[in-house]
Formats: structure tokens, sequence, C-alpha cells
């Protein structure tokens, strides 16, 4: 039963998008908090400061990693002209994978945590990562190592590379040789806590989706990928800039300046590899973009291009030290992070199930009509949502800097833009749940695929000469 | 280039490592800052209170470090601050205030009470409740907050840049040492150049930091940052580098300008050793004043004395001295608070008689025109002219140290106002209410709280405070009132009532007329004790003695008794009778007598805030809480129905 075929890939997308269900509704009761403070007064396990690392915890490794996982699983072996190395690994994987997130949630929920941010699950759920990590590694590994097709099309570098820096970003990130508290003494422990907790973007998210998108753009609209050179660009750019910008999250904190430079020269390096992934893929779409509406699956990943386009713009730009004065502690930089995880991660995840789950079980798309209008949920509420985090980010930072307002007498004045964050969040919330819905109806149905349908010839009449 | 599996793994592995080396291996070798003031071990308790701090993510809304840009948050955070944290828990977000430095400036009796009920205490707050919580984590969670960063206060200020800091005054004189043997008059006064910061201190800095150096200067009120108080923290114990940083460069967010500009390096010492030595940390001293000297050697008063010009004097006086010195000249000022010495008091006899005074006009003028060693008293020769100056030596000669034979007034004539005065008519916006309490704060010292001019400051006083009896029955017209209030505006000529105008807005002036006609002319009938009723206002029916006790307060029921005589007795009779002398021909009848057995809590109300439409006032705004407890153990035990009892 763990062998059959595509089941791993399948089973991780379909746990994730019940995950995601589960997420986003942690952060739309977060979103209301903010408003209401009182309103789920006396849960332990809905206050505040619990929930939002539970909500970060869920939407990042049990919805963004399971189906990021799940979508390799798919394309790999389409890449390497086999089958995966191991589908029963890769279903083990699926299951240790659900329970230790099961686990480190509730633990989360439990006040079981190392309040590290993004490494918060305390050390034995470490471990189970870790163990769901080098499993993946090795089935992926051994299944390119394995392959038929000769050539390494980019989104096998992409997805090799993350494959073997994740387990050592989460290695060194987590402090995991210290058990007791996943941490190192003293504010050294920041420049591990914040060099994990940005490349987990940066060589997770980042490097595990770009392929994703290299990969459906060019089959979505049958055009080869626009330069082989670009993409070496973009590749190595990545790997170079990207591993250095953690401490862009510290530039404030009592490390060291030159560390600090370092990440803000870095951070703007990124812009070299953004602009060389925008251009291949923008040049790829050339002639294509009448396919922008008709494909479902493609038009949630040129919006994943996009916003990752403009998440990363934004982050070099947030990294310089004029411009994090004022950005720095306030609520514009959740609204970088949802920018680039709620829009371009989840819109990449997204296309990519609605493109792979159809295939994998041979079986047409529930409904369009439904799909076309989550996608419109889903943009429209997200900018209100981005909006609400921007405006309550922005009115933060001017009054502590520019009138030195302390923090508590700006809260009043933030309450409208915090509102506004949670009316566009519900949207999104009914956005991801109405795709759940159909991901799930789609494989409940399992409606067989039509074939397009051409007017018969009529078969045409014997005549018959009598006589 | 050709991509193969190998270059890609080898490669990226390769490349990771190279910025992973740079960007935190050889910060974590090279980057160990030392433990600092600031990082304490943490005790059992507060690592369970760190516990359960970060546990529950209280990290995700507040910050645990301070930026140079941030304001008025404590010192810049240092590395070795966090000298024993782990995990860090540094936070991203400020959703609530920063807590590097919040040790000592909540109890945790608070904190706890805020984590349970965040908006009973802090209103605007959006942290969720944090009941559910065991007392035990509570208590460990309060004892960490409590000595997370806790400094003195003075450690909490931003350093001192270079070139400024650790510097100290360049001036080491030894005889600004108390404990030196040294005299502490004029000669050493004028060595430690204390006179020269005196004289800056005048020209630059008293129209904002007042003459008592308490932030209240003439211009103090219009300003949105009020300046600073020196007799307060952190200026009393702020070192040197502090004091020359803030004086040469200024202070950002406020008015205070940069004085590097206009004044010499020696300069700022001088008036930083002046403010530092009079208001920030003042020692008891018995200064050899000496006698006029120089230019002040014998001079007499060469400004004939007339009615006109004492009443010059007189609005000098009201608005530079009575801060300090009170307007009965008795040193009862409300700026006297921790000055030392303390204003002298005019009327203890020291200063001898008409016909024998101890000190000459020139002793007068000198002190006026010079002020004194190891004194707030300014040298008023920088702010007012020679005949100022003797005008008010006439002043304080005439009516208060009375050894000046006062001029007799011409015979006849009425008194005198502007016209514009004449046309004036009460407001109805005028409140007998805030009339009493203008009549408590500012005229009952002398005019006696039962308005029979028997106040206790002013009784030395010749002519004597008016004896508002004497109106009973009486009707004002509007010219009448205008009449008097350009009496409380312009004070009489003769007497030393003071020029009011000079302090109170017009619509106080009013409130207090309306006060005074309606308790002394139409009277008021006495009030009906409500104490009958058991009722008691809302915020005072949970008071107790215990609780101010337990509070560490002392309540002496002997203080009570003379604080009754003096403030009570006049009108409730020494026995508590309503029967005291201010209540003798006047136009509103004494209270009732005291019930027997009032609670506490009824006391203390009443004495508090006075019975309104009675001539009782809220007492809160002239006598300590202090003050009023003792009274209330006082007027106790006076009703007690078992008088005997202990």
């Amino acid at each position: 039963m763990l062998s059959k075929k595509n089941s791993a890939s399948a089973n991780f997308m379909l746990s994730a998008a019940l995950w995601l269900v589960i997420g986003v509704l942690m952060g739309l009761t977060l979103a209301l908090q903010f408003v209401f403070p009182d309103l789920f007064r006396g849960i332990p396990w809905l206050v505040f400061s619990r929930l939002r690392q539970a909500h970060t915890n869920t939407v990042m490794f049990a919805w963004l990693s399971g189906a990021m996982m799940g979508v390799w699983l798919y394309i790999v072996p389409r890449l390497t002209g086999r089958q995966l190395w191991s589908e029963t690994l890769g279903n083990i994987c699926v299951i240790l994978w659900n329970m230790a997130l099961v686990a480190g949630i509730g633990g989360i929920l439990l006040a079981y945590t190392q309040s590290r941010e993004y490494a918060e699950f305390v050390w034995i759920i470490d471990v189970g990562v870790m163990v769901v990590l080098i499993l993946n590694l090795v089935n992926l590994y051994m299944t390119i190592a394995h392959r038929t097709e000769p050539k390494l099309y980019v989104s096998l570098w992409y997805i090799s590379g993350t494959l073997i820096w994740m387990p050592m970003l989460y290695f060194i990130g987590n402090v995991m040789w210290n058990p007791a508290t996943g941490a190192l003494t003293g504010i050294d422990d920041t420049i591990f806590n914040w060099f994990y907790g940005h490349n987990v973007l940066g060589l997770w998210f980042t490097t595990g989706l770009l392929p994703v998108i290299y990969y459906i753009v060019p089959k979505e609209t049958n055009t080869p990928l626009y330069s082989h050179f670009l993409s070496l660009i973009a590749f190595w750019g990545i790997a170079f800039f990207y591993t250095g910008v953690g401490a862009h999250h510290l530039l404030w904190a009592p490390v060291p300046y030159w560390l600090k430079t370092i990440a803000v020269a870095e951070s703007i390096g990124m812009i070299l590899p953004v602009v060389a992934f925008m251009m291949n893929i923008l040049l790829t779409m050339r002639g294509n973009w009448n396919r922008f509406m008709t494909s479902i699956p493609l038009r949630f990943i040129i919006t994943g291009w996009a916003a990752y386009i403009l998440v990363s713009y934004q982050g070099s730009h947030q990294a310089l030290r004029g411009i994090n004065l004022i950005t720095h502690f306030t609520q514009y930089v959740p609204g970088h992070a949802h920018l680039s995880l709620l829009f371009f991660a989840a819109s990449v995840l997204m296309g990519a199930m609605y493109y792979i789950v159809p295939r994998i079980y041979n079986a047409r798309l529930y409904s369009r009509v439904l799909a076309n209008v989550q996608y419109s949920l889903y943009v429209i509420g997200f900018t209100f949502f981005f909006g609400g985090f921007l405006l309550t980010g922005l009115v933060q930072g001017t009054s502590w800097l520019h009138q030195g307002l302390p923090v508590w007498s700006v809260l009043p004045g933030l309450r409208p833009y915090m509102a506004l964050r949670a009316v566009g969040g519900s949207l999104v919330v009914i956005s991801f749940a109405l795709f759940t819905l159909n991901i799930l109806v789609t494989v409940w149905q399992r409606k067989p695929v039509s074939q397009p349908d051409y007017p018969k010839p009529k078969s045409p009449k014997l005549v018959t000469t009598s006589d | 280039m050709k991509m193969t599996f190998k270059i890609t793994v080898i490669g990226g592995v390769i490349v990771f490592f190279a910025v992973v080396i740079a960007a935190v291996f050889i910060p974590k070798l090279v980057w160990n800052p030392d433990q600092t003031i600031v990082a304490h071990p943490y005790t059992d308790q507060e690592e369970l209170g760190r516990e359960t701090f970060y546990s529950n993510g209280c990290n995700y809304c507040h910050t645990q470090y301070v930026r140079a840009e941030d304001t008025a948050m404590g010192p810049v955070s240092d590395g070795g601050n966090y000298y024993f944290d782990n995990p860090m828990i540094l936070g991203s977000e400020r959703t609530g205030p920063d807590l590097s430095y919040i040790g000592r400036k909540r109890s945790e009796a608070w904190e706890i009470e805020h984590w349970k009920n965040p908006r009973e205490v802090s209103p605007l707050s959006i942290m969720p409740s944090f009941e559910f919580l065991s007392d035990a984590e509570l208590n460990a969670m309060a004892s960490y907050l409590f000595n997370l960063g806790d400094r003195v206060a003075a450690e909490y200020m931003i350093l001192p840049p270079e070139p400024y800091a650790n510097l100290i005054d360049p001036l080491i004189y030894p005889a600004i040492s108390p404990d030196s043997n040294q005299p502490q008059g004029w000669p050493t006064w004028e060595a430690s150049e204390l006179q020269a910061g005196k004289e800056l201190y005048v020209n630059r800095c008293m129209t904002c930091h007042g003459c008592a150096g308490n932030g209240l200067g003439t211009y103090a009120g219009t300003l949105i940052v009020t300046p600073a108080d020196f007799k307060q923290e952190p200026f009393r114990n702020m070192p040197d580098e502090q004091w020359f940083w803030h004086v040469s460069e200024g202070v950002q967010g406020t008015v205070m300008p940069p004085w590097k500009e206009s004044m010499s390096e020696p300069e700022r010492w001088q008036v930083i050793r002046y403010i530092q030595q009079i208001f920030a940390r003042p020692v008891e001293r018995d200064p050899d004043e000496g006698d006029p000297s120089g230019e002040y050697a014998g001079l007499t008063n060469p400004v004939p004395l007339t009615v006109e010009t004492l009443d010059e004097g007189k609005a000098i006086f009201i608005r530079e001295c009575r801060v300090c010195h009170g307007d009965a000249g008795t040193g009862h000022g409300p700026y006297r608070q921790g000055l030392l010495p303390l204003p002298p008091d005019f009327s203890d006899g020291s200063y001898g008689t008409l016909q024998d005074p101890s000190y000459t006009d020139a002793d007068y003028y000198w002190r006026i025109s010079e002020g004194l060693p190891w004194s707030a008293m300014p040298s008023w020769k920088l702010r007012y002219s020679e005949e100022d100056r003797w005008k008010l030596v006439q002043y304080l000669r005439v009516f208060f140290t009375q050894t000046e034979e006062r001029p007799s007034s011409p015979s006849g004539q009425d008194f005198l106002f502007p016209e514009v005065y004449q046309s004036q008519a009460m407001p109805e916006t005028a409140s007998y209410e805030r009339g009493k309490q203008v009549f408590l704060e500012r005229c009952a010292h002398c005019h006696g709280l039962a308005g029979d001019g028997q106040g206790w400051d002013g009784q030395y006083l010749n002519p004597q405070p008016a004896n508002f009896h004497d109106m009973a029955g009486m009707q004002m017209s509007q010219s009448g009132q205008a009449e008097h209030l350009a009496k409380v505006t312009f004070g009489i000529e003769d007497t030393a009532m003071p020029t009011w105008g000079e302090v109170l807005p017009v619509s106080e002036r009013w409130d207090v007329i309306k006060f005074l006609m309606g308790t002394f002319m139409a009277g008021k009938p006495a009030t009906e004790s409500v104490y009958g009723d058991g009722a008691v206002a809302a915020n005072f029916v949970t008071l107790s003695q215990d609780n101010w006790l337990a509070e560490g307060h002392v309540i002496s029921e002997t203080q009570g008794a003379d604080l009754y005589g003096t403030y009570c007795a006049t009108c409730h009779g020494p026995e508590g009778q309503g029967d005291g002398p201010g209540t003798q021909s006047n136009a509103s009848q004494g209270p009732a007598a005291f019930p027997q057995d009032m609670g506490e809590p009824y006391i203390m109300w009443r004495i508090w805030e006075g019975v309104p439409d009675s001539m009782m006032p809220p007492f809160q705004w002239l006598l300590s809480e202090t003050e009023i407890w003792d009274i209330t153990a006082h007027v106790q035990q006076m009703t007690a129905s078992s008088s005997g009892g202990g």
C-alpha cells in the first residue's frame, strides 16, 4: 500500500492541504486578537504568544514544507526519467513528518518551546524533523543518481542543493548539539538563530520553490526555458548571497558591526540572482500570456513568481540600515514574511498542486469555477491583508522614531489597520478553505478526464442502390 | 558551464560553508563580549520565571534590546548584557514595550495584576490575559522581570558620546566638601566659583528651571516638555559627564539649548557646580554671612518711602519671592521644599524692632542684590534695577520684619483702580467650590479658614488681615464686586495683601469673590450631617488605616491633635461641638457637633473632599495624606463613644 506509484507525493500534498486550513485559521485567530485582545480569554492554548509560534510552524513546516516535498517527489521522477527510488521510504517520510509536527505544534500550544523564532521545536521534535530531511535526501538523491535522463535540468540543481543545505542549516541553526535548550549561552545565540531564521526562507522555501516554477512554466506553456546562462547566475547567486543575510535581522542588536555590513551587502547582492530569475521566466512567458488566464496552475505559479520578485526587492531594501531603522520591530516585518510565504510560496504550491493532483489521480479538477473564485478571493484578500500589515508597521515605526512616542501609546491608533488585516485575512482564509475543498473533492470524486468533445463525424450513409 | 550532479552538490556545500564560516562561525569565535553590570546570574526562581516568560512566547511582542535611536528606553544594549542568557530572547517585534530595563520600574504585585487583567491597570494595552498561569509561575516571572536590567536611574541615561565621556569637574576645591574645616563664608563660596555659577544660573537658566531649581520657572508653563527638576532623580546623583554633555549640547526633544555656543567651558562647569551644590545635592551648612562690604558698605535707602513705592516692592515680591518666602514672609512658600537652608521666617523676631533693628538697609539690600553663600537666594541685581531692589527692601522692612515705620496712606482717598475694572461683572461661570479651593490655598493662612482674619501665618502682620465676618448681611452691587476684584488683583496698598493679579488668573479671582460673597455675606446654613445615612463616597468605602500603615506610613494622633488645633478647631471647636471662635458673628452657621463613632472612611472622605455648598473645604489641596490621616485619628478618638477605650 505504501509503495503505490506517486502515493508519497500525493500523501504529502493532501496532508499539507489539511494543515493549510488549520494554519491560516490560527493566523486569523491571531489577527482578531490584535483587535479584540480578550476574545479567547482564559484558553491557554489560544493565547497570542503561544499561538503565534504554532501558526508560523504550522504554515511553514506542516503546510508549505509538506506540500513542497510532495511536489518534489512528483517532479524529480519526471525530470530523471525514472520512478522514485523508494515510494515506501517516501511514505514513511510523510508519516514521520506529520507525527513530528502534530507533536511539535501541540507541544508549542502547551508551552513546550525553545522560543527562538522559527526554531521553536524542542530537541526531540528537531530530531524527528532531521530524520525526515535526511531520509528525503537519500530518497531523492538516489533517484537523481540513478536517472535515465543524462541532462540535469535546472530544477534538479535547486532541489539537490536545497536537500543538502536544509539539514546542515537546521542542525546548526537549532544548535542541536545542546539538547537542553537548543541554544547557545550569550549574545552569539542570536546570530545562529537568525542565520537559520532567514535561511529557512532563503535556502529552503526559495530554492525549493523556484525549481517548481522552472518546471511548471515551461510545461504549461510548451516553451523551453529561455536561458541556461541566466539560470546559472540565479542558482549560484542565491547560494552565495542568501546564505549570509541572516544578520540583517540584527542591525540594531549588539553583534559585530562588520557582520551587519556583510548581511546588508549580501541582501543587496540578492538583487542580481532575482533579476536573472525574473528575466528568465519573463522571457519564457513571452508570447504565452494568453495561457495565464486559461491555465489555472500557470496563473497561480506566475502570481507566485511576481510575488517572489516583489518580496525580494522589498527584502533587499528593508535590509538597508536607514529603512530598517523605521521598519524594524514593527508589523512591517511580519508583513514582509507574509508576502513571501502567503503570496509567493503558497501561490506557487497551490499552482503546483492544481497541476499535479489531477495528473496523479488521472482525474479532472472538481471545479474550475471554484478555483477561479478562490484565486480572486486570494488576490483581493491578500491585498487588504498586506495593506494592514504595511500601514500598521509604518505608523508604528514613524510614531516611535519621529515622534518619540512610547510603544503603548501608539496602540489605539493602530487598531483600524489591524482590523483591516483581519478583514483581508479572513478572505484569504476562505480562499484557502475553498482550495483544500477543491483538491479533496477532486481526489474523492476522481471524475475521469474527458477528451475534448469534438463533433463526431456522422457515419456516412451507405447508399445502396437497389435495383 | 555544464551542471552535473556532483558539481551541484559539492559546489553547493562549498559555497554554503564558505559563507557560514564568514557570517556565523567567525563571529562566534571573535565576538564574546564581557559581562556587563546589567547581566547577573539567574536564581532558580528567576530561571523558572525566564522559562515561563519564553515558553509562553512573551518575547514575540516584547523585545529586550534598545537601539541608540529609541526614545527614553534606557542605554543602548551591550552584548555583555546577555552574558547568562540561554536561549536568547531579544525578540523581533515591539507590539508591547521593550523590557530590557523593566527591573524595579513596577512592583511585582503590579506585574502579576497586570498579567491577570492587563486592561485594568494599563488601559491601552492589547496584551492577552495570562490568568491561566499558576501563582508559582506568575511569581517566578515577576521575580525574573523585577531583576531584569535593574539599575539606578542615572545609569538608565544614554551615555555621553565623545568628547564628553568620562569628564569630571576640573575644579576640585576642597572647601566644597561639607566636611572640610574651611570656613563656609563668602571667600570660600567665591573661590569655588559658586557665585559665578549662581550669576550664570540667574541669567541663563532661571527663567525655565526656576529660582528653586524645581523646573517651575516663569517660562516652564509655556513648554511642552517640563524643564528638569534638579531636586529629583536622575539629577541628584547624575555624573559630571552627563551634566556637562547636556549643558553643552542641549537636550534633544526639549528647548534646552546647546550652551556651548555661548558659554565657555569654565562657565559651564561653574553653573553645573552651582546646580549640584545648591539644588541636586544640598548640604546643611552654617555659612558666615559677614557684613556688607565694598560698594554695599554703609548704604542707606535712597528711595523715599511712600505708599506707592511699597506697592511696587510688593508686586516684585509677589512675582519673584513669594514662591519661597511665602505671601506673609514666613518662609512657607510652595517651593521651599528641598531647599537647604530653608527660607527665613521674617516674623521670628530676630530682625529687631522698629526702635532697634538688627539689620540696616545695606544688609537687606546686599543680600537681595548678591544672594547668600550656599543658598538658593538668587542675585537679584541681575534682574532688577537698584531702585526696584530698594523698594523690595522697603516692603520687607515695613510689612514683614516691621523695622521701618509704615507710611500713612493719604486719608479720605478712595481705593483707586483702573477704569476697565469698574465695568467688570462676575461671570456666570464663577464657581463657589473652585473659589473655596483658592481661598483654602491662597487666603486662609492669613484670613483664617473661618474668614475671621485669624490665619496661622498672618497674625503678626500689621495691619492684620481683614475679618470677613464684618461683611455679614451686606449686599454687593456690580460695582462693589468690581472693586473687590480690583482689590484681589492689585492688593491693598498699605497692607501686605498680595497683588494676586501677578499669580492668579482672572477666573480664579472671580471664583474666590464668589466664595467670599456666598460664605460671609449671604451665609451658608449649617449642613445637616449626612453621617446618619452611613453614606460614604464610593472610593472611600474600602479605605482602611491598616492599608495605609501597611505601606510603611505612621499615624500620629498627637500630631493630629496639633493639626486639628491649627486647621479645624476654629470652626469645629476644641471639643468638636461646632462652637469654635470662627463661628462667632459669622454669616454662615457653625458646623454641627460631630456625631459619635464616625468610621474612618467617613471622616477621611469629609476632610479629603470637603462638604459641597458649605464652608468645609477639601483639605486635599492643603494638607498631605499623612496629615489627613493624623487628623482622622484624632477626630476618631475625640468622638469615640467609650472615650476611655484604648
